[in-house]
């Protein structure tokens, strides 16, 4: 349905998206993954018809966008990552002025307003200015003034940032049922790993304005089939004990958070013995070895060496 | 469109803040600055009292004799004759003297004849403002410049001032007045025409009375017209900020997404503009009225001039406000271009008048005044309440339209393209 060839925006030479190719299908829910700068907001607003591409382009149902945006706007719906909205205008007007301008007819608007403010469970706070909003309900709004014309492709970018978990969950929740039961096809931008996992069924993620893993999230993970995810704790901390297993052979991505202590490691190779005597050694006692499934995380952490909050 | 003329006349609304600045502000303005300019200027009605004296070293009779004598000996003689009837009748220094002692003017000037070291001493003694020299030969020399084109040493009048006031501005205009009008008048007799000079020399009135005929008009008028002109102009620039704010948190993509007509948005800024600037000035004369009994007594056809007025100007305002626009949406630097704007449309404020009365400027700046929209309004719309004369309007409003539109077209040629703000 949306096909994107080798797009490239440059800023004063710079690359911001580097000759990046994606594809969205009807129904499809995919996620763009990657750190603050890596290029993902650069790369909606090309998809979403707001900024012209240096070079490449954008087709919707075989015509290019970057010619004629007209077709695809119709069917788009955009969540702005800024919160898009008149802050001194209420729910309610803010959703009628959307709903004009996406043009929904007069005799529909009233209804879709309402199933809207249902959807974002904000119906009986709609008469209230949105200043006077919290985070995340006005993030809920910002959401709906994207679904009053009822868009076949809807592109979210970071819809969640700085909101508290349960304005998270509710805005999740909304996406997953808005493309499971209304077939809305959904690109979810985020530099959050758990949403883009929960939400979308194919990932792409990116770094320095380049794709640099595409595919399912089982197809993702099987770049670190070869590998274990250990997580281990000491009876007290030790900095030596840290240093020591940085050295070990097939002890790679050693990090710290707290008192927990986690690497990769080759699978089936027997890490434990090393671990013991090295804790040994430092004076302490292991007292805590934990397998994990390694997540999009630890992809991204393979293939850049970053995490992706870094 | 409308949904954006809606929007933005509702996000006004809400703003108390700014309901407040550009509505009752001004209003409190006219009445400060009105009693204040009242009282440099002496009241409302009678602000002058100027005092000048006429040094005159000249025997206005004795040239006249001799400027006879001189053309009786032309080869000519019918060309002879027919200078000497006009020349019999000829007398700038009476002229002159009559102009300054009109009863119009007698309440707020006072006219001395003095001596030359009279003069000077009452003028270091500040008694007077200034005193005007009619040099010796004057006459001769004038008739001799007017009716035969000879140029003559002596037909300028030096006017002697301690300093630099705004009566002796007052009085600098009023003689400038009389040179024009009398200049013209003899040049139209002179080219064939039948009056004679003494009918000719219509004699221009002084000061802020300036135009033959015409009503005096208060402070409180003046600064009422000032302010609404000026705070229309900081509608202009509100727009412009709310654009930048409308940029800056990403609306204008969502409006931009959902395949809006590219010039909807800025047309809904112009004439949002439009309406808002019309019910600002409107508000602002009705209430300065209602308040200070400004334009008791006036007929209808005044109060229909003076919305005529308003609604071009609103117009204009308009245009500048789509100008403002599609520059707030071009810069990535908001605060700049913010800072920018609000010094130009001071600037303009204070070229155009609204802060000090125009005829407290020199010449030259009143002159730059009316090249400003604002400006232009202001001596305009003066103008109308001391006239009510139709014909002084047409001239300005089709200034002021073609303002507006030539800022509308700049405006519509600024408003970037996709992915240019």
């Amino acid at each position: 349905m949306l096909e994107v060839f080798k797009l490239c925006k440059s800023y004063k030479g710079k690359r911001a998206v580097d000759e990046i190719n994606l594809y969205l299908d009807e129904g499809d829910s995919v996620g763009l993954l990657g750190p603050n700068g890596a290029g993902k907001s650069t790369t909606i607003s090309m998809i979403s018809t707001l900024i012209k591409p240096t070079s490449g382009d954008i087709k919707f149902h075989g015509k290019s966008t970057v010619e004629d945006p007209a077709a695809l706007r119709k069917v788009l719906g955009v969540v702005p990552q800024e919160i898009a909205l008149y802050e001194e205008l209420s729910a309610y007007e803010n959703l009628k002025f959307f709903g004009k301008i996406y043009k929904v007819e007069k005799r529909l608007l009233e209804e879709r307003i309402q199933d809207v403010l249902e959807l974002v469970g904000l119906k009986d706070r709609q008469k209230e200015i949105v200043k006077t909003f919290s985070g995340g309900m006005k993030r809920r709004v910002n959401i709906g003034a994207a679904l009053l014309h009822q868009p076949k492709i809807l592109i979210l970018d970071e819809p969640t940032v700085g909101i508290d978990p349960q304005s998270r969950t509710h805005i999740l929740e909304m996406v997953r049922l808005m493309n499971e039961r209304s077939g809305t096809t959904v690109l979810y931008t985020s530099h959050y790993m758990e949403e883009v996992e929960q939400l979308c069924k194919r990932v792409y993620i990116m770094d320095h304005g380049k794709i640099i893993a595409a595919g399912t999230k089982a197809e993702l993970m099987s770049i670190l089939s070869n590998e274990d995810k250990i997580q281990i704790q000491l009876d007290r901390p030790s900095a030596s004990f840290v240093e020591a297993i940085k050295g070990l052979k097939n002890i790679h991505h050693v990090e710290t958070k707290e008192e927990i202590i986690s690497f990769i490691t080759s699978r089936g190779s027997n890490t434990l013995g090393l671990l013991v005597r090295e804790a040994e050694k430092a004076g302490a006692e292991l007292i805590n070895y934990q397998v994990d499934t390694p997540s999009l995380e630890d992809v991204f952490l393979h293939l850049t060496g970053r995490t992706l909050r870094d | 469109m409308l949904t954006f003329i809606f929007k933005d006349l509702l996000l006004f609304w809400r703003n108390r803040k700014e309901i407040l600045t550009v509505l009752v502000t001004p209003i409190v303005l006219i009445v400060i600055l009105s009693f204040a300019f009242s009282g440099v200027a002496g009241g409302s009605t009678s602000p002058l009292d100027l005092k000048l004296a006429i040094v005159n070293q000249d025997a206005e009779e004795a040239g006249i004799r001799q400027f006879i004598a001189d053309i009786e000996r032309l080869e000519d003689q019918t060309a002879a004759q027919a200078l000497m009837e006009h020349s019999a009748d000829m007398k700038p220094i009476a002229y002159l003297e009559q102009y300054l002692q009109r009863p119009e003017v007698a309440d707020w000037l006072t006219v001395y004849e003095l001596s030359e070291s009279e003069a000077l001493q009452q003028l270091k003694e500040k008694k007077i403002d200034g005193w005007i020299k009619i040099p010796q030969g004057y006459t001769y020399d004038m008739l001799n410049a007017i009716m035969l084109d000879k140029e003559a040493s002596a037909v300028s009048l030096p006017f002697v001032v301690a300093e630099n006031s705004m009566n002796v501005t007052v009085i600098q205009m009023m003689i400038s007045e009389f040179f024009d009008q009398m200049n013209f008048q003899l040049a139209l007799q002179h080219s064939g025409g039948d009056r004679t000079a003494a009918e000719a020399v219509a004699m221009p009135e002084g000061g802020r009375e300036a135009l033959e005929g015409a009503e005096p008009f208060t402070m409180g008028q003046y600064f009422t017209m000032a302010m609404g002109a000026l705070f229309s102009l900081f509608i202009a620039s509100t727009v412009a900020e709310k654009t930048g704010t409308e940029k800056r948190e990403e609306v204008i993509k969502r409006i931009v997404a959902a395949n809006t007509k590219p010039m909807s948005y800025l047309m809904g800024k112009t004439c949002a503009t439009f309406v808002l600037v019309w019910l600002q000035f409107s508000f602002v004369v009705i209430v300065s009225h209602l308040l200070l009994g400004l334009f008791t007594g006036k007929p209808l056809s005044f109060w229909i001039g003076l919305l005529l007025m308003i609604t071009v100007y609103a117009l204009t305002v308009a245009g500048i406000s789509a100008f403002y626009t599609s520059i707030s949406l071009r810069t990535n630097k908001m605060d700049a271009a913010n800072g920018l704007i609000l010094l130009f449309t001071m600037a303009l404020g204070i070229l155009g008048g609204n802060f000090v009365p125009i005829y407290l400027f020199p010449e030259w700046l009143q002159r730059i005044s009316e090249w400003t929209p604002n400006g232009l309004m202001l001596s305009t719309v003066i103008e109308w309440i001391q006239l009510e004369s139709g014909t002084s309007l047409g001239m300005p409003l089709v200034v002021l339209s073609l303002v507006g539109i030539l800022f509308l077209f700049a405006g519509m040629l600024l408003y970037p393209k996709r992915g240019e703000a």
